[in-house]
């Protein structure tokens, strides 16, 4: 189901359909008008505001994941196993 | 104002030329120093292999949560690259081709591995009750939980989404080319993900039990608590 190629400006948003674009607002994948009509919903709804917060630190957490150094080179000679090329 | 305005555009296209003129040189680049790798030349296989290394090996960690396992399928990434280079034909990054090579490992080494191995048995340590806990304490404690919760309670196709988006940024174009998958499934998929790994973490109750061990995911920290602590 495309949600946003259902919704139109002049209906309100109803609140399933403002939390399944969550996703795509965070990545700026909504077309502007749909943008709009999210956060008018997210002014207007504290239940969503607040699903919409915890949405977004989650994130924030995952995406702060510390990387980790490799235990080792992964290096390999250019002349093990190496196929040899087709003229 | 027309004058600030229009000021403002030719920075801003001047700025978009800078960064489409970076992205092709650093293209062009790559494809340079691959063909050396494919002559033979040793330097630019080392200089190739160790800009990828750090990156391919969180991959893999993030994937199977083992750091053993990711050392593993990290090195037999990397050999089944060199052996397959003649046959990168550049039509993606190297990058791409290179992560493309990791997923299939992965995947094959997850079809073999045991069924238990998905039961959350991992001990994880929380702080002493009445005890004001470090940042770094709280922090660290948070990071195992998130790889806790990617490797027992995300099935695979949400893990892998999640992994290239979410911690690897890359775009979804990428994802869907890595992921064999078309974009608005990918999108989709990453949807579904954030949201299993949201509840999962935030309202999880991890229920398997042992003998020895329990594991303790479920009230390790709300998320909010974890925010404060943390100063965001």
């Amino acid at each position: 189901m495309d949600t946003t190629s259902k919704f139109s400006q002049k209906r309100q948003m109803k609140c399933k359909e403002a939390r399944a674009l969550f996703s795509d607002y965070v990545d700026g994948e909504l077309k502007k008008q749909i943008q709009a009509s999210l956060k008018e919903h997210l002014m207007g709804c504290p239940d969503c505001r607040s699903a919409f917060h915890t949405f977004q630190m989650n994130l924030m957490i995952l995406r702060n994941l510390n990387t980790l150094n490799p235990p080792r080179d992964y290096i390999v000679a250019a002349g093990r196993s190496k196929k040899p090329r087709r003229p | 104002m027309k004058t600030i305005a229009s000021d403002r555009v030719r920075k801003a296209d001047a700025s978009q030329e800078r960064s489409s003129l970076e992205i092709t040189r650093g293209k062009t680049q790559e494809i340079d120093l691959i063909e050396r790798v494919k002559r033979g030349d040793v330097a630019a296989s080392n200089n190739l292999f160790q800009r990828e290394q750090k990156c391919l090996y969180n991959v893999m960690v993030q994937l199977t949560g083992d750091i053993a396992a990711a050392d593993d399928l990290t090195q037999e990434a990397f050999l089944k690259a060199l052996d397959n280079l003649e046959s990168f034909r550049h039509q993606s990054s190297f990058r791409t081709w290179l992560t493309t090579i990791a997923i299939n490992i992965f995947r094959n080494d997850y079809r073999k591995r045991a069924r238990h191995s998905s039961l959350c048995l991992e001990r994880i340590l929380i702080p002493a009750n009445g005890v004001n806990p470090e940042r770094s304490v709280i922090k660290s404690e948070l990071q195992s939980c998130i790889l806790h919760n990617l490797r027992y309670h995300l099935p695979k196709k949400y893990r892998e989404v999640l992994v290239l988006r979410d911690l690897h940024r890359l775009s979804y174009k990428e994802i869907s080319d890595i992921l064999d998958c078309s974009i608005s499934r990918t999108k989709t998929r990453l949807h579904r993900a954030r949201k299993l790994f949201q509840d999962q973490f935030v309202g999880g109750r991890c229920k398997a039990y042992t003998d020895d061990y329990l594991c303790i995911c479920e009230g390790i920290l709300s998320l909010e608590d974890g925010f404060r602590r943390l100063g965001s």
